[in-house]
């Protein structure tokens, strides 16, 4: 027994030591966590902050894009101060600034509506608590004002304050302009919500029209609204996998994005004048649970952490320098993505990189080629001369800049003494700029170097690897935003002659028909799109009319347009069928490279028929406007795809229509009928509309012009617009034509219309009785086919002409004679008009019958009539 | 007088009037007979026919207007009368209806008199 209690005494203080042991190292496991804790909540929260600003600049990204494809309202405000409000006709794109916003707000109820509207007339954000009392003016007898100073920026001391009266019905939440001085007038409300409101956003910001005189500045706005699910929709596709969003305005959630475990990051991003909280839940896998877990083991387990602890820290540094470059990459890009010219290129990356790089200096040049010029386009430390243009140089015969430009390779110099390979000339020039230090990073874009960045130290500076990688992202994103808008600034120039090269074709009018054409470029700078129009003379007196829509815009839509419309006009030669032609043109345009989704309208007008046949490819029908007052109506068979659109399409159908004198066909291109926030149908409506006032105009380039005016009024066009209209010699005096269905009823009015016209151009009623006759058979002969053809509907034309000769009468069916079917009726009407008329021809053509008579009148009235 | 009823006469571009004594029936054709109308005048006549008449007599004194198929409505009246050994008359055409008769060379084939006196039909309007 003994011998086990001096064991058992001698080893109590083993466990003892163990429990030491195992507390000390607990204690140190527990430091270790301690410390793994604080590593993995600094790596997490940095993790996390970079996808937080990524996020925020998508948003940012997301929102522009979104912007880009909207449809909205503009209005216009007038140096007299008259605002034109109307409803865009185009996308927001087409508008250039349009990431210069100057105010933004969520539409959800109409009082934040009320606010974008007063924001940007404003030119100013108005806070929660606003508009305090003094700046409301009441107005008018609602109390639903809320005051608008509008200010043009070129005239400060014109301002005046409207009230906007504010109210909702099914077509939406619309904002009409009280009047309080006299001066300002409306056109139209302003539609702050589209119908059937839903969460979303309203985006109003203004533009600045410039106009010849620069003292009369027209200032207008924007609005345009878009679901938050739009946005939603695209930050998906865009943020990386696993971040969920959350957006909200002054605590009103936006919208969100599902996704992220861990905790969420709340930053906030200025939507123009409105603040929105992002939340972001930046997906992660670190979690305290594997510091708690730390704990639990022993020391093996806390060596083992303390040798991760080593790699985690390594990680994190360089996770935290590349979080640093993600961070400022989004930036870059955001601002690249911004810039719509040249200077705002090199502004964005001089102003992003100078401060991500810690240089003292920046620039960046873009580099000519052929002159071997560097023109800086923007800087920080260079001086501008006395107009605040950067200065052009020509490139060095040596040194690191035409090192690094010749080379195609990044130049960089801790110090002057660097510089010595070089020149003297080159240390001298540093030193004379003051400079001790830098990096020439030459600007590489599609093969090509286009320009040059470059950032200077004024203390001798070691160029680390981590600006190194920075410029290595950066460089090519700028060298490629700088191509963009050169190539944006070079198409400008030489859009002009280019445009009025390929549309310098035109026909002159035959005598028998006027014509009209216009073309409007939608932006001023372009002067070049892919709208065009054609009027073509074919043979046996033909005339073929076209119109044309290549997809996109400026100097690559015009020139797939030139090469459509060429083509087109050569098919149209070889036959008279416009389906052939369009068809023709489909297989053409499979070989022209971006002509795919091409639009066309031909028809083609047969004068001797009065037959219009016609054929649209992705194209809006052509709108006619008949003789005699009818209504304005659009030509809607004959449809199909657009050019190269399916590779196993079906055949181009026809549309056959009559067009006779007096009429008046319109064809169009979508810029003249498209707005936004206005659906086609609308648009159509309008122009029908506008077709029946307008087209109906003594003076067809005048009606067309104010045709075009009045669709377009109040709006700057986004879209090309392109319109050709023809006009055949009108009915009346001494020509009667009438157009009408085959129906049985309408033979005796259309007798006594053909009765009241012959005697009211002084034709004997004995030659009137019998001309009435003759029609009244030739009629009714031609109802008994004048169903058979579903295209025509059925129609009957009656064309009259009273020449010195006598009465020439035409009646056209469109239907087919049954030539062998014998019947007496026939047979005696037809004798019957042989017998009161001169001469009968019977002329059948693939559109049906025309049966022409003519009768030569009583020299003496008073003559007695022989009788058969 | 007694039998008079009157059809189609929903508007003046026709109306077609009939006077009934025993079995002489008279039609008066007032207004426009053209090929929209014609079934009227064949289908009233056709139906007399079927009502005993064995002569019927065309009024045509306000015939103004006549075309092809109201002729061939007249001349189907006339070949049924004729199978039935009964009479048909054109009483006072105008001279609309004599021009047509005269250049389709049927004159010859009616009968015609002027001395049934148009019967005065009163003044429900006449076609212009």
């Amino acid at each position: 027994m003994g011998g086990t209690s001096p064991r058992s005494s001698s080893s109590v203080p083993r466990p003892l030591l163990g429990v030491a042991i195992v507390l000390l190292l607990l204690i140190a496991t527990a430091a270790v966590a301690v410390t793994t804790v604080d590593a993995e909540n600094r790596r997490v929260a940095a993790r996390r902050s970079a996808t937080a600003t990524l996020a925020t600049a998508m948003l940012q990204a997301a929102l522009s894009d979104v912007t880009a494809g909207l449809r909205g309202l503009e209005g216009i405000v007038q140096p007299d101060g008259a605002i034109n409000l109307s409803v865009f006709s185009k996308f927001a794109s087409a508008v250039q600034p349009v990431t210069r916003f100057s105010a933004m707000a969520y539409e959800r109820v109409v009082p934040d509506a009320q606010r974008a509207a007063f924001e940007i007339l404003t030119h100013r954000a108005i806070t929660d608590r606003s508009p305090d009392g003094k700046s409301f003016v009441r107005a008018g007898n609602r109390d639903e004002y809320f005051p608008v100073t509008s200010v043009w920026p070129s005239n400060p001391n014109t301002r005046m304050v409207l009230g906007f009266d504010v109210s909702q019905d099914e077509r939406g939440v619309t904002a009409r302009l009280a009047r309080n001085s006299g001066t300002p007038q409306i056109t139209g409300p302003i539609a702050l919500a589209p119908p059937n409101p839903r969460p979303g956003f309203l985006l109003v910001f203004p533009i600045v029209r410039e106009v010849a005189n620069t003292s009369n500045r027209d200032t207008g706005f924007v609005t345009a609204a878009f679901a938050g699910a739009d946005v939603a929709a695209l930050l998906r596709s865009r943020l990386p996998m696993g971040t969920g969003i959350s957006v909200t305005d002054h605590g009103t959630r936006l919208f969100s994005l599902p996704g992220g475990v861990g905790r969420a990051v709340i930053t906030q991003t200025h939507a123009v004048n409105r603040v929105w909280t992002v939340t972001i839940l930046a997906s992660d896998t670190a979690s305290h649970a594997t510091s708690w877990a730390v704990l639990s083991v022993g020391a093996f387990l806390a060596l083992l952490v303390t040798l991760m602890l080593v790699r985690t820290v390594r990680h994190e540094s360089a996770l935290a320098r590349s979080d640093d470059r993600m961070r400022t990459m989004a930036e870059l890009t955001g601002r690249l993505s911004a810039a719509q010219d040249t200077e705002q290129v090199g502004d964005a990356a001089v102003r992003t990189l100078l401060a991500a790089l810690g240089t003292d200096l920046g620039g960046v040049a873009v580099f000519d080629t052929t002159r071997r010029e560097l023109q800086i386009i923007a800087a920080r430390g260079i001086p501008t001369d006395s107009n605040g243009v950067f200065p052009t140089v020509p490139l060095p015969t040596e040194g690191p800049t035409a090192d690094a430009i010749d080379t195609r390779t990044r130049v960089t110099w801790s110090s002057v003494a660097a510089l010595g390979p070089w020149s003297v000339a080159a240390q001298d020039l540093a030193r004379r700029v003051g400079v001790q230090a830098g990096v020439h990073q030459p600007l590489i874009a599609r093969g090509r170097v286009v320009g040059l960045a470059m950032f200077s130290f004024r203390s001798p500076h070691e160029v680390d690897e981590a600006m190194l990688r920075l410029l290595d992202a950066a460089a090519p994103a700028i060298a490629e935003a700088l191509v963009r808008a050169s190539l944006f600034e070079v198409q400008e120039r030489a859009s002009a002659t280019f445009q009025n090269a390929l549309m310098e074709r035109v026909e002159p009018a035959t005598h028998a028909m006027t014509t009209a054409t216009i073309y409007r470029p939608a932006v001023k700078a372009y002067y070049v799109g892919g709208d065009w129009y054609d009027i073509i003379t074919l043979p046996r007196g033909m005339i073929g009319i076209a119109v044309g829509d290549a997809v996109g815009r400026g100097i690559g839509a015009a020139a797939v347009m030139g090469q459509l419309r060429a083509a087109l006009a050569a098919i149209a030669q070889t036959t008279e069928d416009p389906t052939e032609v369009v068809n023709s043109l489909d297989q053409f345009s499979r070989s022209v490279p971006g002509a795919m989704n091409a639009t066309v309208c031909y028809a083609v007008h047969d004068p001797h028929e009065g037959v219009l046949q016609y054929a649209a490819a992705g194209h809006p029908p052509p709108l006619v406007v008949r003789s005699a007052g009818a209504a304005a109506a659009f030509l809607d068979d004959g449809r199909s795809t657009p050019l190269g659109a399916v590779l196993d399409r079906k055949p181009f159908t026809r549309g056959v229509t009559t067009l006779l004198p007096g009429d008046t066909l319109l064809l169009y291109t979508d810029g003249l009928i498209e707005r936004r926030s206005e659906s086609l149908d609308v648009g159509l409506a309008r122009l029908q509309r506008a077709g029946e006032d307008l087209l109906a105009e003594a003076q067809l380039a005048r009606g067309l012009h104010a045709l075009v005016d009045a669709m377009v009024a109040g709006t700057e066009p986004a879209d090309d617009l392109a319109a050709v209209a023809i006009r055949l010699e009108g009915s009346g005096g001494e020509r009667f034509v009438r157009r009408l269905p085959a129906e049985p009823t309408l033979l005796q009015p259309i007798r006594h219309d053909f009765g009241r016209w012959l005697t009211s151009s002084g034709v004997d009623h004995r030659d009137r009785d019998d001309l009435v006759l003759a029609l009244g058979e030739a009629l009714a002969n031609a109802i008994e086919h004048g169903y058979r053809n579903d295209a025509m509907k059925g129609q009957l034309i009656v064309d009259a002409l009273l020449t010195d000769d006598g009465v020439s009468l035409e009646v056209r069916d469109f239907g087919t004679w049954h030539r062998g079917e014998p019947n007496a009726l026939r047979n005696r009407g037809l004798r019957i008009i042989r017998s009161v008329v001169d001469q009968v021809d019977i002329n059948r053509s693939a559109f049906g019958t025309t049966l022409r008579m003519h009768r030569a009148l009583k020299k003496n009235a008073d003559e007695p009539r022989q009788t058969v | 007088m007694d039998n008079a009823s009157v059809f189609g006469a929903q508007d003046n571009e026709l109306r077609l009037e009939v006077v009934k004594t025993n079995s002489d029936a008279v039609i008066y054709v007032i207004g426009e007979l053209d090929a929209y109308r014609s079934p009227e005048l064949e289908n009233l006549g056709s139906r007399l026919l079927g009502e005993g008449a064995t002569s019927l007599t065309l009024d045509m004194a306000r015939t103004t207007f006549l075309d092809s198929s109201g002729l061939r409505a007249m001349l189907t009246l006339r070949e049924r009368l004729l199978h039935a050994s009964g009479q048909f008359e054109l009483a006072n055409p105008t001279e609309a209806v004599q021009r047509l008769l005269s250049i389709t060379g049927l004159t010859s084939e009616f009968v015609i008199s002027s001395t049934h006196r148009a019967q005065d039909v009163g003044d429900q309007g006449e076609s212009s």
